[in-house]
């Protein structure tokens, strides 16, 4: 019943990868990239919503004189607002110019938000008496005046109401009322900023609006027959969210496919097999997608630069595939869950140390990279697990005459006698070629280091029209040095304009001039509701005085065109006003001065002000920031710009980065140590992220690149994505036992594709629409290529180096000692034996997982039984260890004192011995370590024969005594021969006197060993059995006590028959001890798993 | 509201070119007129019916140029605005000097001085202790360029610099001088001076008078006299040191 739900395990799957990519948005604004607890972000983000127009498109009209340029923007501004369900505002010149009736009203307003003795002095000024002298200095003025402002203002400004004392202060509009916002200095560059007719509902949406536009315009260049030289751009904040939309939906599918298509390229040209290629690619767009689903699971939205997870993971999980088809093909005559179960751990762990690494660019200093970094991570699991549980099973499927040569002929060699064979020219010249390189190194790097990018250039899109037309704009209106903004809040419109008042002080004071030339606040514009309040009345005694005013202008020989700005304060001044609300103006010119400098957020208000600096803003920033830096946020006012964003950025990276590499390169240790558990190879691992790091050094500095914001996470990303090639050549290296040749041949050659992929990953994203982005994937790539170097060129020779003599441990565990020994006895005496047994097998379990050198130990002693099928090895290998922790129970259980009558099931052979103790020359047993040998005395002892048993010493002298009396509890002897030769004297006469020995016949030591033949493979053996039949003329019977269901069986095999006289030379009798040894080879073959060796035995 | 309309910044472009640099043109012109004016009128009336005639007069004008070094008159500056019912008048004297150098004095006493040196302006305000400082090199706002070169096309270096700054619109003879009438080639700086009509006297082509007419008809006219040409005076008179209490400002600097 279980099953048949099992069966329909993915349909869950399914539905929540649907509701994923259901809930799956995306965001194109960069400023969300960036961190929202950094000031200059926080003020960016304020200006960005409420002064950037969010959703005003820029139109640019470009011609080659002012009077083309003029005529094309106004007609084409009347053509455009016509298309009323296109386009809700269109200007083409500041709205003052199109309507200076209302700028009185303006003028009013400021007047009227001046302190109430300002006002009050001028009221008194156009008392009735003092009108005639006013307007006489006006003539005079006028007569004689070679100033530009005054002969503009004065005849339409006869009574100097223009010339509020705040004038000169500030807002927009006060060079020719915002006529700079519009048209370049030449006239022959213009703009029209179009509000759309509607809110956009997504970027799509955007985007058709302003193909529409496009679409629009160009239908009126072509109804007016305008000659190609008139050009037209598009920026704004619709044309880059259109722009950067269509860019990711590009990036998506010119990169992610891209890189498919030159994985699937580099497979065919390793592989050359249509069905694995098939297969990957579906599984590749499936790790993909899922992850898409998990993205929009976990984030909902996905930002910009996340998005290039795509060509990144598709690098990364393509590895995982690549290593384990080549682990196939490596193992002919392996099935495919053999070679996924030898291949597993290696992906599993550069899975998860890649994966941690990846999601600890959450702690980075841009949450946009935490965001990819998460969506790597989720992504880099999952293709692990799918790759693992899905490729192979497809992949794997081919004819036996499909089997690659290379790998056979890798197969056939044999393993290397000893650790550390196979050195090629590589290997050996690996230590004089990472000297050279690390002299080569260090004089580039001497010579010239990777500068660091301080702006904010890597935010940028890449050959962006809209940004090209931005910056046309900067230049050809003359902003290139951009300012800085100054946002001011408030809860209301007074505290909003006393901070203004308080700001304008402090920015203006001396001590600041350094980095400030210009501040201009909104402060003469501000609403001020108590002055407007106090000055109202007075000001409606001025608008009662109009006729007076006027008479007074004619009989002073203006005419009434003198008159209509006055008129308009006059008529502002006259309208009611509330008490509790401030007047703003509600003309639209006016509106959309002040909409430049004011607008209202959900907690009051901001008013938006500017500084520019007499030479670099950036410096200003850092400068201001730190003079006056507190007293800003204690009057709710933020100091941000672009100029300032690059170099706080790098400052708030260069302070989260070291601690996210240091907590890196912690967690990718603890991961290689759980991988390795040994600490130099854990550092060889870091070695060559070290030297790819350094090779990455050095081609930044020869082709000229620098860091910059977002190119500085290549550094954990190599980090993660490097560390996979370490921990797979380094495992295949041990496998192989150092052999680089075939190691090289091999995982190097899967490797070698796995890093041509991921560069290819990395590689695509230099196409990517940010400039970021681009050059992030252009570090990584050189990054990946100089690890990868590093792995395969120099990694073999230092692992060669330091690994000598450590590929495996060749004494017994510090397990195996007086105090566990106890421990195990106490244990076996007290616990009932099920429970014994799962304790047992719970260790044992454990062991083999904690312990991957020593069951490599095992797997290298087993495969020449299975003629060096290494998954058959691994599969008894880890039932040995099952099987050993049984015997151990089993032992410590008998030399506790548990009865071990009822253990012998099964008896054969005692003829044999029977046979052999008659004759009374004595009978020498001999055993290898197979099964539990040291039953085989306590059954004699039963039988009543006394058995003298020689041994080795233990690793601890208290082992061995405990030991020797455990097997004296049951009449065992015990001998410790040792190195000592008086000990065989008495062992011979124990023998000669008819008494039973037994020996262990293998792992002798040096002394007694000599080389035989077992499996086919050189084998040393204890030359010791065949010594004692020569001194003392023994009966020789290999036996052996194995572990069965439900007991113990003891075999003795035949007699070992010998000419004592023939066995005279030393080579006869080492001939006699590889009878011995062959006599074993069956029943070894048969219980391998009970072949206990745990050091290791092939010389 | 068509009062209104002429209060937009438009005008306040235009005038804002307007006080000094007809005094540029008014003191170039007067040192220059008796050497290049004879020829220019005759290039402008005649056409291309007699452009070989004038083509020689135009080189023999330009080549006598360099005999001008300096130059000085008395004006009368009459000034028409749309605001007012009558003319606004104020007298003046001029001094000027290769290559660029003038000094106008708008008073008696001087009210307003305008003072140019080759890369800046000053239009000073002594009763007021006000100056106003404008640059006149590159830095300077392209319009103000624009309408620097327009003002010193009266006084061509070459006859393509010539034809490229102006369009001749008529010549008249009228009261015994030649009456010029030029309208700016660049669109720009049309955008800001409709015309300047040069004033030329019959007999030796000196300058009398300049007008230069603004796009919403205002007018400020120079009519000049006791024109003395290269005479010796003090070049102190283009230099001027701001005292401690004046307030200097830059109007044109963001």
């Amino acid at each position: 019943m279980i099953s048949k739900w099992l069966r329909w395990w993915w349909i869950p799957l399914v539905i929540l990868a649907g509701l994923g990519l259901a809930r799956l948005r995306f965001d194109v604004e960069v400023l969300n990239l960036l961190p929202a607890d950094l000031p200059v972000v926080e003020g960016l983000r304020l200006y960005q919503r409420h002064f950037a127009s969010a959703d005003e498109l820029v139109l640019t009209i470009g011609a080659d004189d002012v009077e083309t340029a003029t005529e094309v923007a106004r007609e084409l501004a009347v053509m455009l607002r016509a298309q009323t369900n296109l386009i809700a505002r269109a200007l083409w010149q500041p709205p003052g110019q199109e309507h200076p009736e209302q700028v009185p009203e303006l003028l009013a307003l400021m007047w009227l938000n001046q302190p109430p003795e300002t006002f009050r002095q001028l009221a008194n000024k156009l008392a009735p008496s003092n009108l005639t002298n006013i307007l006489a200095e006006t003539r005079e003025a006028l007569a004689t005046t070679l100033s530009p402002n005054e002969l503009a203002r004065l005849g339409y400004d006869p009574f100097g109401l223009s010339r509020t004392p705040a004038a000169s202060t500030g807002g927009p509009g006060r060079n020719g009322q915002g006529e700079e916002f519009f048209a370049s200095a030449d006239g022959a560059f213009r703009l029209l900023f179009l509000q759309p007719a509607h809110a956009f509902s997504s970027y799509r949406d955007c985007g058709r609006w302003l193909d529409a536009v496009r679409n629009t315009v160009e239908e009126f260049r072509h109804r007016s027959e305008l000659p190609a030289t008139i050009r037209f751009g598009y920026t704004g904040a619709p044309a880059f969210i259109a722009e950067t939309s269509s860019g990711m939906e590009r990036d998506l599918k010119v990169s992610a496919l891209g890189t498919l298509v030159v994985v699937a390229a580099l497979f065919w040209l390793a592989h050359r097999r249509w069905l694995p290629l098939c297969w990957l690619i579906i599984l590749l767009v499936a790790v993909v997608g899922g992850t898409l689903a998990l993205g929009g699971l976990v984030f909902g939205t996905l930002n910009v630069v996340s998005l290039g997870f795509a060509a990144i993971l598709l690098g990364l999980s393509v590895d995982y595939a690549l290593v384990l088809y080549q682990a196939a093909r490596d193992r002919p005559q392996s099935s495919h869950s053999e070679a996924r179960r030898e291949i597993a751990p290696g992906i599993l762990g550069s899975a998860l140390t890649t994966a941690c690494a990846f999601a600890l660019l959450n702690f980075a200093a841009l949450p946009g990279l935490g965001q990819l970094g998460t969506l790597v991570a989720i992504g880099i699991v999952l293709g692990a697990l799918v790759m693992l549980g899905a490729f192979l099973p497809v992949a794997a499927r081919r004819s036996a005459s499909a089997k690659d040569e290379t790998s056979e002929q890798d197969q056939a060699r044999p393993a290397p006698a000893g650790a550390l064979a196979g050195a090629d020219v590589f290997t050996s010249a690996a230590i004089p070629a990472t000297v050279l390189l690390a002299g080569v190194t260090a004089i580039i790097l001497w010579q010239r280091t990777p500068s660091v990018d301080h702006t904010s250039e890597a935010l940028s899109p890449v050959g962006s029209p809209a940004y090209l037309a931005m910056a046309e704009i900067k230049t050809r209106l003359g902003q290139t040095n951009e300012p800085l903004w100054l946002l001011v809040s408030g809860r209301d419109e007074s505290e909003v304009a006393q901070r203004l008042d308080v700001l304008e002080a402090r920015l203006g004071a001396s001590e600041l001039a350094t980095w400030i030339s210009e501040v201009t606040l909104p402060s003469a514009l501000w609403p001020r509701p108590e002055w407007q309040r106090a000055n109202r009345e007075l000001a409606g005694q001025l608008a009662a005085q109009r006729e007076t005013l006027r008479l007074a202008l004619r009989e002073n020989g203006f005419t009434d065109e003198a008159f209509a700005l006055t008129a308009g304060v006059l008529d502002t001044w006259e309208k009611p006003a509330s008490d509790s609300t401030p007047r703003w103006p509600i003309l639209e010119a006016n509106r959309w001065i002040l909409e430049k400098v004011s607008a209202r957020t959900d907690d009051g208000w901001v008013a938006l002000g500017m500084v520019r600096s007499p030479t670099n803003s950036a410096a200003a920033f850092a400068g201001v920031t730190s003079a006056v830096g507190a007293e800003l946020s204690r009057q709710g006012a933020v100091l941000t710009g672009w100029p300032a964003l690059g170099e706080a950025l790098l400052q708030h990276t260069g302070r989260r980065l070291p601690g996210v590499v240091v907590a890196m390169a912690a967690l990718v240790a603890l991961c290689l140590w759980l991988t390795f558990r040994t600490v130099r190879e854990v550092l060889l691992s870091f070695g060559v992220i070290l030297a790819g790091f350094a090779g990455l050094l050095v081609v930044m500095s020869v082709c000229g690149w620098s860091w910059n914001l977002l190119n500085l996470m290549a550094v954990p990303l190599l980090l993660g994505a490097g560390v996979d090639y370490t921990i797979h050549l380094q495992l295949a290296l041990r496998r192989r036992q150092g052999d680089a040749t075939i190691v090289r041949r091999t995982t190097g050659r899967a490797l070698l594709l796995c890093a041509g992929t991921t560069i290819v990953g990395f590689t695509s994203l230099t196409w990517a629409g940010n400039a970021g982005l681009a050059s992030l994937g252009k570090v990584c790539a050189a990054g990946v290529a100089c690890v990868l170097f590093a792995s395969l060129i120099l990694l073999p020779g230092w692992w060669r180096c330091l690994m000598a003599g450590r590929t495996a441990p060749s004494r017994p565990s510090s397990l195996y000692r007086a105090e566990i020994w106890r421990l195990g006895l106490l244990l076996g005496r007290v616990l009932p034996v099920r429970c014994y047994r799962w304790l047992s097998r719970g260790l044992a379990w454990l062991y083999d997982l904690t312990q991957p050198r020593r069951r490599e130990v095992v797997i290298t002693n087993l495969l020449p039984v299975f003629n060096g099928d290494r998954a058959a090895a691994e599969r008894v290998a880890r039932r040995l260890f099952q099987q050993f922790a049984l015997k151990v129970g089993d032992l410590w259980r008998y030399e506790s004192g548990v009865s071990v009558d009822h253990w012998l099931t099964v008896w054969s052979g005692w003829e044999t011995f029977a046979a052999a103790q008659a004759r009374g020359k004595g009978v020498l047993l001999v055993t290898p370590h197979l099964g539990n040998w040291e039953f085989g005395g306590a059954i004699l002892a039963q039988k009543g024969h006394r058995l003298l048993v020689l041994t080795q010493a233990e690793p601890e002298q208290r082992l061995t005594e405990l030991r020797q009396s455990s097997r004296a509890r049951y009449g065992i002897e015990t001998l410790v021969v040792g190195e000592n030769a008086f000990a065989f004297v008495e062992i011979i006469k124990c023998l000669q006197a008819g008494a039973t020995v037994a020996l262990l016949v293998d792992r002798p030591p040096p002394p007694t060993a000599v080389t035989v033949e077992l499996f086919g493979r050189p084998f040393r053996a204890s030359i010791a059995a065949a010594e004692l039949a020569r001194a003392s003329g023994c009966a020789i019977i290999p036996t052996y006590v194995i572990r069965n269901h439900d007991g113990y069986e003891a075999h003795l095999l035949p007699e070992i028959t010998y000419d004592r006289a023939a066995i005279g030379d030393r080579a006869s009798r080492i001939r006699l001890t590889q009878e011995i040894v062959r006599a074993f080879e069956p029943a070894i073959r048969q219980h391998v798993d009970q072949w206990y060796h745990f050091v290791p035995i092939w010389p | 509201m068509r009062a209104g309309s002429d209060f937009g910044s438009r005008r306040f472009g235009f005038l804002s070119i307007l006080g000094f640099r007809s005094s540029d043109f008014g003191s170039r012109a007067r040192a220059r007129a008796g050497y290049r004016c004879h020829a220019f009128l005759l290039f402008t009336l005649c056409g291309s019916t007699l452009a070989a005639d004038t083509n020689a007069i135009l080189n023999a004008w330009l080549a006598a140029q360099a005999n001008l070094q300096t130059w000085q008159a008395d004006f009368v500056q009459t000034r028409t605005f749309r605001t007012l019912t009558h003319p606004l008048t104020a007298t003046g004297r001029v001094w000027f000097a290769t290559p660029n150098r003038f000094r106008w004095e708008l008073g008696t006493p001087a009210q307003t001085i305008a003072l140019r040196t080759s890369d800046q302006l000053f239009v000073i305000y002594p009763l007021l202790k006000r100056a106003e400082k404008y640059p006149m090199d590159s830095k300077a706002p392209g319009e103000w360029r624009d309408a620097l070169a327009l003002l010193e096309a009266g006084f061509p270096r070459s006859r393509a610099e010539l034809d490229a700054r102006f369009r001749g619109v008529s010549l008249t003879e009228t009261n015994g001088a030649w009456q010029l009438v030029l309208q700016p080639a660049s669109p720009s700086a049309r955008k800001l001076m409709r015309e300047i009509r040069v004033g030329l006297a019959t007999g030796d082509f000196s300058l009398t008078s300049t007008e230069l007419v603004f796009a919403d008809q205002s007018r400020m006219r120079n009519d000049f006299t006791n024109a003395v040409m290269n005479p010796s005076f003090d070049t102190d008179v283009f230099d001027w040191q701001p005292g401690p209490d004046f307030k200097v400002t830059e109007p044109l600097t963001k």
